[in-house]
């Protein structure tokens, strides 16, 4: 536990305004919440081995330049730039957006069709040492399964040339909040279990980029909140750590800056709270059910926020407004005003993939 | 040092599944069985040049290419079949590094899985071929892990390929003429076996010197490690 960096700093009342980025932007993103920290130095054995490579900017750890990725006629990644230092940055989109594929190009796993990808001033997959300094927690489940979870953490601490590995294994096992003593294969554990031991293998070697991909997924309520708290301090404590997330509320709890991808594309970037805003603040539409559509749709036309308004059948009509929390707060004194009765009120739109759509289609 | 042998430590366990040690073990008994009635239905008829040829046909032709085959294609190939390569890939080592553990770790395997029941075949056939089965598939077994493990860094169905390449290359082109027997990696192993059994028989015809042998293997060995190296250099990793 004496690895855990301090806690973070409340989040700064001044965040970064957020923009819709044009695919070809090159955003630069200092840590609104949690300004850059010097981390303190591992022990020297433990990084003996590695040559430093000179960045390329102060506090910058990761340079993404215009990179994009495709497999045939498939565009993953298309013209994604931005560069990032020290604190938690959170990759939101839905599924198949590009997030993974984008984080296995940072870490060297998978070279940009087109494009430069630097960690520390230097290509990961060509730099043996940076890879030293990169930690990853991969979507995959595959784990060395007949291996005890120690064994398998060990081997990580060994080959990135820990002086004890076996040490550092049973600190990073009680940090995730397994037991390094269990006895039994990694093949009997449940995948929250398996999802914990990633992470100790991530850590294991005091990583200063971490790179981690849809790391609370099979989590029990209390395991998040834990690993939301270990992924908050990593980021305090100067580590630059890259979440990848397709759910808003767990973006929202790591209290980072945002990256929305969307079909490939950068679409956003910000403090999540003004991410959240533009997503709140785009055209909603909403299908209200009644027992007199017309009569209702009459009234609500005569008010202000409604751009359209379709009558659906003789229960249904489907309102377009720009200002969905005031349409909900209003609808029941409208249906009064207008003598109906209110069946339904329902958003078609509130998937975090119309969201999205929306974003990149601005 | 310590690193690629932590890493053959791990993959192992992965490539000598029980079904697969079964299996190969199953091949080599029938081998022996096959060997035990020629010498009983031939007991009449001196016996040893036409066990000695069936310890050459079965030995360098089937067993030694095959069970290299499925426990070599497996060092790697399973690592990337379940998507566990990265946990050795992403780490401050260089990839040859990983290549000699793959290596390492499928001969460990194949060692004793080849020997022991190569050694059961000779003692059929008679004594003076023990040492000459022995180094045969020692040669074939150096060569074949060399390429079957490249193999299985290339392509999914590295079992297909290697079958094909077996049957096809070893079996039929290799006995076409003595310049396609020179390409074949069977004509090493019976070759380093008939320099050393003591019978006047002729398992291949102008067999190379052992010098020769050593040689071939070494190059084979090593041109197959590079291209290993260079592939995991610059795959892309699951």
């Amino acid at each position: 536990m004496s690895d855990l960096p301090p806690p973070p700093p409340p989040p700064s009342s001044t965040p970064q305004p957020t923009t819709a980025v044009p695919s070809s932007a090159v955003p630069t993103q200092p840590d609104p919440a949690t300004p850059p920290q010097t981390r303190p130095p591992p022990p020297t054995s433990e990084r003996v081995r590695i040559a430093m490579g000179a960045p390329a900017a102060p506090n910058e750890v990761l340079s993404v330049q215009n990179i994009s990725k495709w497999f045939g006629d498939v565009v993953a990644v298309s013209d994604v730039s931005f560069s990032l230092g020290p604190g938690v940055t959170s990759l939101l989109g839905p599924n198949g957006a590009g997030k993974s594929t984008t984080l296995r190009m940072i870490a060297g796993l998978a070279s940009p069709s087109q494009g430069a990808v630097r960690v520390f001033g230097e290509n990961p997959r060509k730099n043996t040492a940076v890879r030293g300094r990169i930690g990853i927690v991969p979507q995959q489940e595959s784990l060395f399964q007949e291996q005890r979870a120690l064994d398998f953490v060990t081997l990580a601490g060994q080959l990135n040339g820990l002086d004890n590995p076996a040490g550092k294994a049973r600190a990073m096992l009680e940090l995730v909040e397994l037991d390094p003593d269990d006895t039994r294969s990694i093949a009997t554990y449940s995948k929250g279990m398996r999802q914990r031991v990633k992470l100790a293998q991530a850590l294991v070697h005091d990583p200063e980029l971490l790179l981690l991909d849809e790391p609370l997924t099979g989590l029990d309520p209390r395991q998040r909140i834990q690993m939301t708290e270990l992924i908050r301090s990593l980021g305090a404590g100067g580590v630059c750590v890259v979440v990848s997330s397709h759910v808003l509320e767990e973006v929202e709890r790591l209290g980072s800056r945002v990256m929305v991808i969307a079909q490939g594309r950068l679409a956003a970037s910000g403090d999540f709270h003004e991410i959240r805003a533009l997503m709140d603040d785009r055209p909603h539409r909403i299908r209200v059910r009644t027992n007199n559509p017309r009569a209702l749709g009459a009234v609500l036309l005569t008010g202000s926020g409604i751009t359209s308004l379709h009558v659906v059948d003789h229960e249904t009509v489907v309102v377009d407004t720009e200002d969905a929390d005031t349409f909900r707060r209003t609808i029941a004194g409208v249906a009064k005003q207008a003598n109906v009765s209110l069946h339904g009120v329902q958003p078609l739109d509130d998937d975090l993939e119309s969201v999205f759509k929306y974003l990149v289609g601005r | 040092m310590s690193t690629v042998i932590a890493m053959s430590k791990r993959i192992i366990p992965a490539i000598a599944t029980r079904g697969r040690i079964i299996a190969m073990l199953l091949v080599g008994v029938v081998g022996i069985a096959v060997g035990m009635f020629i010498r009983r239905a031939e007991a009449d008829f001196e016996p040893e040049e036409l066990l000695l040829q069936f310890l050459s046909q079965f030995g360098f032709v089937i067993f030694v290419p095959l069970v290299s085959l499925v426990i070599s294609t497996a060092a790697l190939g399973t690592l990337i079949e379940d998507k566990t390569l990265v946990y050795f890939w992403l780490r401050p080592i260089g990839r040859w590094k990983i290549a000699l553990a793959a290596l390492l770790a499928g001969l460990f395997v194949l060692l004793p899985l080849v020997l022991v029941p190569m050694l059961g075949l000779s003692l059929v056939a008679g004594s003076s071929s023990t040492t000459g089965a022995l180094v045969g598939a020692l040669v074939g077994v150096v060569a074949y892990t060399s390429v079957f493990t490249m193999l299985g860094l290339f392509t999914q169905r590295a079992l297909a390929w290697g079958l094909g390449y077996i049957l096809v290359w070893e079996g039929i082109i290799a006995s076409f003429s003595e310049t396609t027997g020179r390409l074949s990696i069977r004509n090493y192993s019976t070759g380093a076996m008939q320099h050393l059994v003591d019978l006047d028989v002729q398992l291949v015809e102008n067999p190379a010197s052992m010098a020769t042998i050593l040689i071939v293997v070494a190059s084979i060995a090593a041109v197959c490690f590079a291209v290993t190296t260079v592939r995991l250099n610059t795959m892309t990793v699951e």
